[in-house]
């Protein structure tokens, strides 16, 4: 990991992703940017409503079906724009550049296949192998994953696993076509604590070994901060700080992040009263002038409620989109 | 802690078993699965009992069966000092005033077709806590400010509002009776992280003013130790750990704890990661002839006698107990 | 109310409803809108084609058609009603109490309705009028029966999800009874489904007992029954088609409105159910 590159394997800029619904148009991603660099682990972090689920979803290609369109922006994989190809390309590109895991390991495997075969569909779609040759492939990636009992994983059925198995089967398919970055929405949300702790390990070592970019969506900041090595923390559509997980952690600058940090418990930290962030979550059909966050941020000025603040860079790339914070620490415009 | 009267004690339970077998086709032996296997609790009134373990091990039962919302196997449970096991329906009626739920799911939690009014007039009116139509809507309004929402929600529905606000609404469904006990469920799970710390703050306050007792389950060790007094750890089936809630975190005695413990990731990237504990196996691996510790395959310090002899829970200290055989 | 926009947005089963109303309005008023009455001989005027005077024409006793199609609205528009009424009633009763009691009561019950079920509903009306003879009466009791187990089923199959649905456990642990339960949390949960069952059950009603009058098991001359005016009309049917086309176009047209209407309402009540119970992050 010490051998980065400069080069960024995606670039997103200015994406703005609308979904279209009978009771109107809700904005879920409103001018987003960010650089993936090669051989890093970006985390998105946000809650419910910020708009991280949908920008892998609009980075995958996946919005087709959904009432969902992307209205502006680019997405640059390898320098390439993503955005104007024909859906025939973007499944070329979908698990042999880009390869996604989803949240609920158990149901996003076909219940009804035993799962060396799913895995073998994976292997089979971006390389010419025949059903033999998938087959011995398979039982050697499902070895080197770590797996004790390859022959007998091989003819399960999803049921027959445990959520940790089913996703690191999941994850063993998304490396299986050896893409350039993977996105992984909520991977563990669903599991075990200590089931998480392994999944997390597993991941590392992948990565390690691969040399995969990481595209990691999250709420939990405690996940963020063992793999990231940068983190985007979104709210309400918008982006509102990034950089690299040390100086977030360490000094955050927006209100937000500030909150959200605030408002975890931990252990072993004695407290009388956690910080809670007032109010609640906006509903993304209503949207108010100014900045997202201005009627909870307790630090909100006249100007946040008016106008939206752009990205105020700061050193090492710590960008924040708060008027207060460049009230206070100075920082360049950079939208 | 063990050596409590039981009068001393708001609820009890002992040697609490439940066991579901599950069908598996015509011709397959049913699946049997111990959610509870003898579990022994004591709750003291005022206190917050935190109960914390990862899926399957039986903390969800644990609460509904207390509640009488599942009926055990066997096992028995006092609340005050009274044998509450055999009770049928009819005779928990009044009972049911004195031990409120909170559910997990705000979603699925509130009926969709009524109005909060009428969610919260249902207890009120169930318990004959109030007289006239007037008292009831009254009380509703009151209950609506205890949990921090306005009064003119009364009129709204359920979908209408936001997983934190239902919650709130949840929980003033539960205080209608004024109960002494509250289960609470993984209460703050299904909500995002700023608004968990909106609820377990508006949880503490209410503690405090009514002088409640709450079991509080939950599979976020951080969640549980932040509002718990005590806390205990479960695994499959049972707990392996009680004890007060600073000890727990400085010296964590069985290795499932410990493991546990490890594995939360903190966020704070500077902190010091060597230490954590991966287990092999996935929860819910038991041996296959059920004899000895049930944590026995997946333990890191298991010892011969531990896949023979089922350890018991052993005091340590005065408010600190374990089952574990490296502390025979 | 949400439902009421979604509904509008089936503008097929707007004008179905609109069209149904409007015949619900001749039933009511058909015989001060029929022109002649029902029973009214007129040998002077046997087999006449439609014209001015008889806007249907007239069948073989000179009886006007257009009068008989009219009042034959009403007779159709009763027993369909009658009939499903009766039997979501019943249906729901029994699967309300089957769905909550569970168990090997529930196993029985829905054996039962699963026998019943598995007649050919048409068989089973023929079956049940051969038995009690011809009639309307009779024609609904028929129908009445053969559509209970359909509205068993739904309700018990609706009450089984119900009733671990979290907000029911929630009202366990306030005391509620298990009455309280059933007819304040559960049923309001399973009428949705009963009306869209409802209503396309009245057009599959209607359909049956026309088919048992044009057999000749159900209404009796001189009631202005359709299926019984087709029965009449099937002599001729090579030389004076408009006596069979009326009647048969009267029944198309009130079947399909029913049909429509049902499967709008279940599209309307559909996403409506799915916006209020889920959430979108």
């Amino acid at each position: 990991m010490n051998e980065k590159s400069n080069r960024n394997v995606l670039e997103v800029r200015d994406l703005c992703v609308s979904f279209f619904t009978d009771t109107g148009t809700v904005k879920a991603v409103d001018r987003l940017s960010f650089d993936l660099p090669e051989g890093g682990t970006l985390g998105i972090v946000g809650e419910s409503g910020s708009g991280k689920s949908v920008t892998s979803l609009a980075i995958m290609g996946l919005l087709k079906g959904t009432s969902g369109r992307i209205t502006n922006g680019s997405i640059c994989l390898d320098g390439r724009n993503l955005v104007p190809l024909s859906e025939e390309e973007k499944r070329k590109i979908r698990g042999r550049d880009i390869s996604m895991i989803f949240q609920e390991p158990t149901t996003t495997l076909d219940p009804t296949m035993p799962v060396g075969i799913q895995i073998g569909e994976a292997i089979r779609l971006h390389s010419r192998l025949s059903k033999a040759d998938a087959r011995k492939a398979v039982l050697e990636l499902l070895t080197s994953m770590g797996f004790s009992q390859p022959g007998q994983l091989y003819s399960a059925y999803p049921f027959q696993l445990s959520g940790g198995q089913c996703q690191r089967i999941m994850i063993a398919m998304a490396m299986s076509g050896h893409p350039r970055m993977l996105i992984a929405d909520e991977p563990t949300t669903a599991l075990d604590v200590t089931i998480q702790a392994q999944i997390l390990d597993f991941m590392r070592k992948l990565k390690k070994e691969s040399g995969t970019s990481i595209l990691l969506i999250t709420h939990n900041l405690g996940v963020v901060a063992e793999m990231c090595d940068q983190v985007l923390v979104m709210y309400c559509s918008r982006p509102m700080e990034t950089g690299m997980v040390k100086d977030i952690f360490a000094h955050p600058m927006h209100p937000y992040t500030r909150g959200l940090l605030a408002s975890i418990p931990q252990p072993g930290v004695s407290e009388n009263t956690l910080y809670c962030i007032p109010g609640n979550v906006p509903d993304p059909g209503k949207t108010l002038p100014g900045c997202k966050f201005a009627p909870r941020c307790s630090e909100a000025m006249d100007i946040c409620r008016q106008e939206e603040p752009p990205a105020f860079l700061y050193d090492n790339g710590h960008k924040s989109c708060c008027w207060k914070c460049s009230a206070q620490y100075g920082g360049n415009a950079h939208e | 802690m063990e050596g409590m009267l039981m009068s001393e004690a708001l609820l009890k339970t002992v040697n609490l078993q439940k066991t579901y077998s599950r069908k598996q086709g015509w011709f397959d032996k049913p699946r049997i699965i111990k959610a509870l296997t003898g579990v022994d609790l004591s709750i003291l009134p005022g206190e917050t009992f935190g109960v914390v373990g990862e899926s399957g091990c039986g903390k969800s039962t644990l609460g509904m069966t207390i509640a009488k919302l599942i009926e055990p196997d066997a096992g028995e449970i006092y609340f005050n000092g009274r044998n509450i096991t055999k009770l049928s329906e009819k005779e928990m009626h009044g009972l049911r005033k004195s031990m409120q739920v909170v559910f997990q799911d705000p979603f699925a939690s509130l009926n969709p077709r009524m109005s909060i009014h009428d969610i919260l007039a249902e207890p009120l009116i169930i318990q004959k806590m109030t007289g006239s139509r007037a008292e009831t809507d009254s009380r509703v309004s009151e209950l609506l400010q205890q949990v921090g929402l306005d009064m003119y929600c009364a009129h709204r529905y359920p979908h209408e509002f936001s997983g934190g606000q239902r919650q709130r609404i949840g929980i003033a469904r539960a205080l209608a009776v004024n109960p002494s006990l509250i289960i609470a469920d993984e209460p703050v799970s299904a909500l995002d992280v700023s608004i968990q710390a909106q609820i377990l703050n508006l949880l503490c306050s209410l503690r405090q003013k009514f002088s409640l007792t709450y079991i509080f389950i939950s599979h976020d060790l951080s969640v549980v130790e932040y509002i718990s007094d005590r806390i205990g750890v479960m695994y499959l089936g049972n707990f392996v750990e009680i004890s007060d809630k600073n000890d727990l975190f400085r010296h964590p005695l069985h290795p499932y704890t410990q493991a546990l413990l490890s594995a939360i990731p903190v966020p704070d990237p500077a902190a010091d990661r060597k230490k954590r504990i991966i287990l092999s196996g996935n929860t819910g691996d038991i041996v296959k002839n059920e004899t000895g510790c049930r944590f026995y395959p997946r333990c890191f310090k298991r010892m011969p006698v531990c896949a023979e002899v089922p350890p018991g829970l052993i005091p340590v200290s005065p408010c600190h107990c374990v089952s574990c055989h490296l502390y025979d | 109310m949400s439902f009421w926009r979604a509904f509008k947005k089936q503008k097929l089963a707007v004008i179905a409803g609109i069209v149904l109303l409007l015949l619900i309005v001749i039933a009511v008023f058909c015989t001060k809108i029929a022109p002649y009455g029902i029973n009214e001989y007129d040998y002077s005027s046997c087999l006449q084609a439609p014209s001015a005077a008889h806007l249907f024409g007239t069948d073989e006793f000179g009886r006007d058609l257009f009068s008989r199609v009219l009042c034959g609205t009403r007779i159709s528009l009763l027993i369909g009603f009658a009939s499903v009424t009766l039997a979501a009633l019943l249906g729901c009763a029994i699967g309300l109490f089957s769905g909550y009691a569970g168990g090997r009561t529930d196993t029985v019950i829905m054996t039962a309705c699963d026998v019943l079920y598995a007649f050919p509903g048409l068989v089973l009306a023929i079956a049940i009028a051969a038995v009690l003879g011809p009639g309307l009466i009779n024609v609904v009791i028929a129908v009445t029966v053969f559509r209970i187990p359909v509205f068993a089923r739904l309700v018990r199959g609706n009450t089984l999800k119900l009733k671990n649905a979290v907000y029911v456990t929630a009202e366990r642990n306030l005391g509620a009874s298990k009455s309280r339960i059933l007819f304040r949390h559960i049923l309001p949960g399973v009428l949705p489904n009963i009306i869209v069952q409802y209503s396309l059950s009245v057009s599959s009603s209607i359909l049956t007992s026309a088919s048992l009058s044009f057999l000749g098991m159900g209404a009796v001359d001189p009631t202005p029954e359709w299926g019984l005016i087709l029965n009449g009309a099937r002599t001729y049917v090579f030389t004076n088609l408009y006596y069979a086309l009326f009647p048969g176009l009267a029944i198309f047209i009130t079947v399909l409105c029913f049909n429509l209407l049902g499967d709008g309402l279940r599209s309307a009540l559909d996403p409506r159910l799915t916006a209020q119970e889920g959430s979108i992050s």
